[in-house]
């Protein structure tokens, strides 16, 4: 007799310890170190992909957010707070917030998800796309790679195009490297690139502002952490210049004055890479996990803009589009 | 654990049974295994093998699908008849319904790309290929759709690329039209597939690459799962069509069971794996129940059969119980077994034999008592025989014997080897008149009879036996008897003799019982003799390690000797003991210690150094052993042996490593018949003690030659502290007079001039006194210090009063009897002699005077290094005055000329500048070479003058901030080579170089001195005169700071300094050519200022020359704490502070 009730007590022992429902999980606090308000997406879309592989917020997750407002220093002191907080890992968005986090985790090796970062490797961040060798990885937006397609699609869009007059940063890897391919395309396109390269997001709308019908045919955006910060001021210029304004980004196509985007999303992006985020924290090292692509790239245009400043599409265009921004259509 | 093997009716039951379960187990274990198990099993694997033969048809239709839309753009869309731009549109319309196509391209019949598009790319004209070659292209030209092999883009990325034939008609081809499609989302219809609880499906192509996997960076890295045994299969084309259920190794290294289903035309395979432990949960599920039901069948079955087994076992029991207790003798015990069967029958038959039993047994009960009685007396008997005390122990054993055997009295007697007769030893009973007529047995007698043939005898009437003295039996009452031999270790030793005042006969068993008890008795007794003998060397196994003991915690030898002689006293008592020790020097026997005698007396024996007794030990190294004394001639002081009542004597030698250092004597008060044990005791004692002796000796000796060696170490520091001689040899005479005691001591030297001895350090003499009689104390020949002095050997006179060879009188009168004395001696020269007197006459022994030859040796030293100091020091004070006459000559001089030569020089600058009057050229020319001359020996009273100050450490530095740039520019432009010389000059020095703070003026004549070295000694080439900071201020031209240098370097193409000569150019008055007859002028002075004024500077100066290749002068100086820099703030330098130095 009394050896059942032994038994009986250490099934119910053994029961409890192995229990799922009382073994408390630990909870993962994951640092997001927002660069503006203009990525704020990609954070949607990281934790909605978060949630769908079952992390729910404030309980099995916690977010520790801080948006430096484009400015890098506050990214590089908002880094330094988390690291020393000990997050399981730090999120970012962009090249130039990825490399202030990348630099500033170097030494503590603080494991560093990106959700949408263009030309990780070709501005030396990491390695190689398949084997990052770092403690970074993520979801590239390829905004890089995409520039000369962009440019392609600018010209087959509208034909008469010229002269592009090309905004992007002065001082940002992404930027210098879309500089280079966008030169070397639009060489092998016919077309003349007027580079306006700034320092800063008022800069960048001041610089807008310069552009008449008279100095460029269109406006292109190149990626960088300004130019893209400033995108809705941009857009309100080329649309009061009725100068066409080719975008990357489905977030950007959306603003008034935004003409054809081609690309992925911060959301999707966003999304994808928390695929990413689930893995290192359940223990696998970012060097092991190699950087993903979007897995779509759509090309998208604003008949509105169109309308607004006196174009209109080709049918053929009209019939590659993935998806046609119009306010008409619009429920 | 005992259960099972025992042989009881119930163990062998249950034993049945478990062998009956284990055989019901194992028929259900290999059931299990050979057709349940594996029947489940492969029911998992059908059920993965058809997942993945679904995914497979899946992925065969991803695949297909694609490969039919493109063959129907072709053909529908009649691509070959479009214009670029229309195949374009087309091309956009495909890429658009289909995402996964990532480029796609059309080649002509010839294989040559007429377009390509692409999602991410731009390509123009120029970027188009050539495809002719390639199997992609040729399989498609000739009619066939082509599926090629997975490949990565940059981003790993897996593509494929699909061809097929843009066909005119059904037979004629047009062109190819090409895709590469991402298998990118292949993963999402992958990672859908659900595989039983944590099941994954997964698909490799046919080289084993993954090209879809749920864990998409997977694919990323490119895996290749070729080593997998799935993979393995699949690319052997192994079990192909069934399910495996075989537990295996999976993709990540864990069992699973996994299945492949291929897809059949790109020949990829879908894996499906499932760890085993979900895989096969459901079965493991089945086989817990299973077990659990067999195991409860079993539980019950064999409760069952215990409780069955039992009732068949108790009844059994009960019948072995009772058995077991008529066995035990319970022959009143009834078994009452009322079973009806065999078992009631066997209970029957066991009553009726305890019956038997109980009968039978009655009629040995009686004989069991007797014999019971007899072993109680003989235990009776034997009970004492552990008694401590001999005659006590007699006496108990005898009152147990006389109750055991009930006789009246006993009487024991033992043979005395030596007198022949049988002594009672013990009796009890008998009266004491009847002892008191024992005589010796005669031969005829019962006892001598019993005792001879060691066979007992019964007399069972006294009176009426022949051989038996019967009055005094009869007188004491006592009409039978017997005599039993006493049998100790197999020797027949005695008899026993019991009496009894009845009439009684002993039958055989009784004589026998008697016989044991006496043999027990012989037995007892020889027990007792051995304990005693044992109790004995235990006493002196303790004594001796007392002894040992004693040796080994100290090294006082009395206290050795004292314990010696204490356990000597324990162990032989009543005697006395003795310990001489050998006086090596004399070859005599010093008494030592003594016990149970007058020490006093003993000492002071007129025997004490005599060869006594002891000396014959000593000399055989071998005991004596005398039993009387007084009888033996070889004793000398019978005296002394009858005062003190002394009869024997056994002397031991006290031998260590074969030499004998003394004697042991050990005296008795009576006759003592010493036996081999005792002087074999006192012989180990003896070792022993020699052994503690000699290693006292040691130790003295060793202590003696420490504190020697600690005195010659601190006489050796007082000479090495001090030049002092008196002080010296006072401290040297104090430390003789330690370790080699003294009345009187001198240390006197030998004087060159007076050629006496004269005495420079004295010990409790009257100096004066001494001297007067100097003749005989040492200052003249014929004295004892003299003859050591002449000899230079050691002199040791025990007694001078013995010795005619030598003046002594004023030696005696001063009370001296004896007298050592030993050389000062140096480099083999004399310096004087060490003596030392004494009052008390006393042999010097050979190390006494060794080490005293030691001490004179090193005062020898002493004394030799304080007359060189002297002779040094008085050397030094000639020379520094010297010295100082010769600089102030030299300051004197100087400044004599120098006023003198300003006038030479000042008028001859007036007349050749023609303010006196006009002049020739050739007046001129006269002139000129006067100025020079002059000018010559200007700079040369000048260097002597500032040698001389240098010397009389006049020189004073005087510090200042200035710039480095303008010192360097003052010099550069004070410099003109000489007219008839044709040297390059080189100024090499950054125009920021730091403000210095140093003594402007030393600097300069420094670098004036190096550079007019350059100069003199540089007949054509070049002079390179270099600045640079060394240091944290490395010419930024603001302030210097703490730490910093500035380094010059004066290099010329001259003629060099010899390596030799290297050494010695900085010295005064040095030049490389000192002849009278050397080419370059000067006193040799410049360098030597150079160096003295930098080590002023606090710098360093070094020269590195070749000869005839040039020189090259370094100079390195401090540039100083730049504190105005930081007292004046916004002066353009940096404002932050400099820690100071």
């Amino acid at each position: 007799m009394r050896h059942c009730r032994r038994i009986i007590l250490a099934a119910a022992a053994a029961l409890f310890v192995t229990s799922p429902q009382i073994v408390a999980a630990k909870q993962h606090r994951v640092a997001i170190v927002l660069p503006d308000e203009e990525w704020a997406s990609s954070v949607v879309g990281l934790k909605e992909g978060m949630t769908a592989l079952g992390y729910a917020e404030g309980k099995d997750i916690v977010y520790l957010m801080d948006d430096a407002r484009g400015d890098q220093t506050r990214m590089l002191e908002s880094t330094k707070k988390f690291v020393a907080e000990k997050p399981d890992a730090i999120y970012t968005v962009t090249n130039t917030a990825l490399k202030v986090v990348a630099d500033a985790t170097h030494a503590s090796k603080t494991p560093v998800i990106f959700g949408s970062a263009s030309g990780p490797v070709e501005s030396g961040l990491v390695r190689g796309y398949v084997t990052p060798d770092s403690h970074v990885t993520g979801v590239t937006s390829g905004s890089i790679e995409l520039v000369q397609k962009r440019l392609e699609i600018l010209k087959q869009v509208l034909p008469r195009v010229k002269t592009i007059a090309a905004i992007g940063d002065l001082e940002a890897d992404s930027s210098k490297a879309a500089f280079r391919l966008a030169e070397e395309t639009a060489r092998q396109l016919g077309l003349k690139l007027k580079p306006i390269r700034v320092t800063s997001r008022e800069h960048a709308i001041e610089s807008a502002k310069k552009i008449t019908a008279k100095d460029a045919d269109a406006i292109f955006l190149i990626p960088g952490l300004y130019s893209v910060s400033a995108v809705t001021g941009i857009a309100a210029q080329a649309k009061n210049a009725r100068l066409p304004f080719g975008v990357y980004q489905l977030e950007h196509i959306k603003i008034p004055g935004a003409l054809l985007s081609y690309g992925s999303s911060y959301y999707l992006d966003g999304k994808q890479s928390a695929g990413l985020l689930d893995k290192v924290l359940k223990g696998v090292p970012p060097g092991q996990l190699p950087i993903e692509r979007p897995r779509q790239v759509q090309l998208i245009l604003n008949v509105d803009t169109a309308k607004d400043i006196g174009i209109s599409f080709r049918p053929d265009i009209l019939s590659r589009a993935d998806e046609l921004i119009e306010a008409a259509k619009s429920p | 654990m005992k259960f099972f093997v025992l042989r009881t009716l119930q163990a062998r039951l249950v034993r049945t049974l478990v062998i009956a379960v284990a055989i019901i187990a194992a028929t259900f274990f290999f059931v299990w295994r050979l057709t349940i198990e594996p029947a489940l099993k492969n029911g998992v694997a059908r059920q993965q093998k058809e997942t993945a033969e679904h995914a497979a048809g899946d992925i065969g239709e991803f695949i297909q699908h694609r490969v039919q839309q493109m063959i129907a753009v072709g053909e529908i869309v009649r691509l070959w008849e479009m214009k670029s731009e229309e195949q374009k549109k087309s091309l956009y319309r495909l890429m658009k319904l289909d995402p996964e196509i990532r480029e796609i391209a059309i080649a002509d019949v010839h294989g040559r790309e007429t377009l390509r598009l692409s999602r991410l790319r731009v390509y123009t004209k120029d970027d188009l290929a050539f495809l002719g070659s390639e199997e992609k292209f040729r399989r498609p030209a000739s009619g066939e759709s082509y599926i090629g092999p997975v490949y990565h883009d940059v981003t790993a990325e897996p593509l494929v690329t699909l061809a097929v034939p843009i066909r005119f008609t059904p037979k004629e081809i047009r062109g190819v039209l090409l895709a590469e499609v991402s298998l990118k989302n292949l993963w999402t219809s992958i990672a859908s597939i659900k595989v039983g609880h944590a099941g994954y499906t997964f698909v490799v192509d046919r080289a084993g690459d993954l090209i879809a996997h749920p864990d998409y960076s997977k694919v990323l890295l490119k895996l290749n799962y070729s080593s997998v045994s799935t993979i393995a299969d699949f690319l052997n084309k192994r079990n192909a069509g069934v399910g495996v259920s075989r537990i295996r190794k999976g993709s990540n290294g864990a069992a699973v069971i996994a299945n492949y289903a291929t897809v059949a035309e790109p020949m990829w395979a879908v894996v499906v794996e499932e760890p085993v432990e979900t895989a096969l949960a459901e079965v493991k599920q089945v086989k817990e129940v299973a077990l659990f039901i067999l195991a409860f069948t079993l539980v019950g079955v064999f409760s069952i059969s215990y409780v069955f087994s039992q009732r068949i076992a108790r009844p059994v029991r009960e019948l072995e119980q009772g058995a077991s207790l008529i066995a035990q003798g319970a022959w009143d015990q009834k078994l009452d077994i009322r079973t009806g069967d065999e078992l009631e029958g066997l209970a029957q038959r066991f009553n009726e034999m305890a019956e038997a039993l109980k009968k039978s047994y009655a009629g040995l009960e009686e004989k069991i008592t007797e014999r019971t009685r007899d072993l109680s007396a003989l235990y009776a008997t034997l009970a004492p025989l552990g008694s401590s005390n001999a005659d006590q122990l007699l006496h108990d054993v005898l009152e147990r014997l006389k109750e055991a055997t009930q006789a009246d009295a006993i009487l024991i007697r033992i043979f005395d080897k030596e007198t022949k007769t049988f002594p009672h030893k013990a009796s009890i009973g008998f009266p004491e008149n009847f002892l008191a007529s024992l005589r010796p047995v005669a031969k005829d007698s019962v006892t001598h009879a019993v005792f001879t043939s060691g066979e007992p005898m019964i007399i069972a009437d006294i009176a009426s036996h022949p051989r038996l003295t019967t009055k005094r039996h009869l007188t004491a009452g006592l009409l039978s008897a017997a005599f039993l031999p006493l049998e100790i270790s197999g020797e027949i030793r005695g008899v026993i003799h019991l009496a009894s005042r009845k009439l009684r006969g002993f039958t055989e068993h009784k004589t026998e019982h008697l016989m044991t008890i006496a043999h027990q008795m012989g037995v007892a007794m020889h027990n007792r003799e051995l304990f005693e003998e044992a109790q004995n060397r235990l006493r002196r196994i303790h004594a001796l390690r007392e002894i040992d003991l004693a040796i080994s915690s100290t090294l006082d030898v009395r206290n050795v000797l004292d314990i010696l002689m204490d356990k000597i006293d324990l162990v032989l008592p009543h005697a006395a003991v003795t310990v001489r020790l050998l006086d090596k020097d004399r070859r005599v026997l010093r008494p030592v210690a003594c016990r149970n005698l007058d020490e006093t007396e003993w000492r002071a024996g007129p025997w004490t150094f005599g060869r006594g007794l002891a000396s014959i030990p000593l000399e055989t190294q071998s005991p004596l052993i005398i039993r009387n004394v007084l009888s033996d001639p070889r004793v000398r002081d019978l005296e002394f042996y009858r005062k003190h009542n002394l009869r024997s004597y056994v002397g031991v030698p006290l031998i260590v490593k074969e030499q004998s250092l003394g004697v042991l004597g050990f005296y008795s008060k009576d006759d003592h018949e010493f036996t081999n044990e005792d002087v074999d005791f006192l012989a180990t004692l003896a070792a022993q003690a020699a052994v503690a002796i000699h290693n006292s000796q040691l130790f003295e000796r060793s202590e003696d030659n420490l504190a020697r060696v600690r005195a010659l170490r601190e006489i050796d520091l007082a000479i090495t502290s001090t030049l002092e001689t008196s002080s010296v040899l006072g401290l040297l005479l104090e430390k003789i007079n330690v370790f080699l005691p003294f009345h009187a001591a001198t240390v006197r030297l030998y004087n060159r001039e007076t050629k006496n001895l004269d005495v420079i350090a004295a010990k409790n003499i009257d100096e004066q006194l001494w001297k007067d009689h100097s003749h005989e104390t040492g200052r003249r020949a014929g004295s004892y210090a003299w003859t050591v002095f002449e000899s230079k050997q050691p002199l040791a006179i025990s007694n001078i009063a013995r010795d005619s060879a030598t003046r002594r009188a004023f030696l005696q009168q001063q009370g001296i009897i004896s007298f050592l004395g030993v050389p000062l001696i140096v480099k083999e020269e004399t310096l004087g002699v060490l003596t030392l007197y004494s009052r008390m006459e006393r042999e010097f022994r050979s190390e006494e005077i060794e080490f005293l030859s030691t001490v004179a040796g090193q005062a020898a030293i002493a004394i030799h290094n304080a007359q060189l100091y002297a002779e040094l020091r008085k050397q030094a004070a000639a020379l520094a005055k010297s010295n100082r006459i010769k600089d102030e000559f030299l300051s004197v001089m100087s400044h004599e000329l120098r006023t003198p030569l300003s006038g030479i020089i000042g008028y001859t600058g007036l007349i050749r500048d023609k303010l006196i009057g006009p002049t020739t050229s050739k007046q001129n020319e006269a002139l000129d070479k006067l100025m020079n001359r002059a000018k010559d020996l200007m700079a040369m009273i000048s260097s002597i003058l500032f040698a001389t100050s240098i010397d009389a450490d006049e020189v004073r530095v005087i510090r200042s901030k200035f710039s480095a740039v303008d010192l360097l520019n003052d010099l550069k432009t004070d410099y003109e080579l000489p007219s008839q010389k044709t040297v390059a000059f080189r100024w090499d020095y950054p125009a920021n170089l730091p403000a210095l703070t140093t003594d402007r003026e030393k600097l300069k004549s420094i670098l004036q001195n190096l550079i007019n070295n350059a100069v003199k000694f540089t007949l054509g080439g070049a002079i390179s005169v270099e600045a640079r900071m060394l240091g944290k201020t490395n010419g930024n031209g603001i302030g210097s700071k703490s730490g910093d240098f500035i380094e010059f370097k004066i290099a010329d193409t001259g003629i060099g300094i010899p390596e030799a000569k290297l050494g010695v150019i900085f010295e005064k008055f040095r030049q490389v050519d000192g002849s009278e007859t050397r080419l370059f002028g000067g006193v040799g002075l410049g360098l030597y200022i150079a160096k003295s004024f930098t080590e002023l500077l606090e710098g360093d100066i070094k020269v590195a020359s070749k000869e005839g290749r040039g020189s090259i002068f370094t100079v390195k100086i401090p540039c100083g704490m730049d504190e105005e820099a930081e007292a004046q703030p916004g002066t353009g330098r940096d404002p932050r502070p400099e820690p100071k130095a």
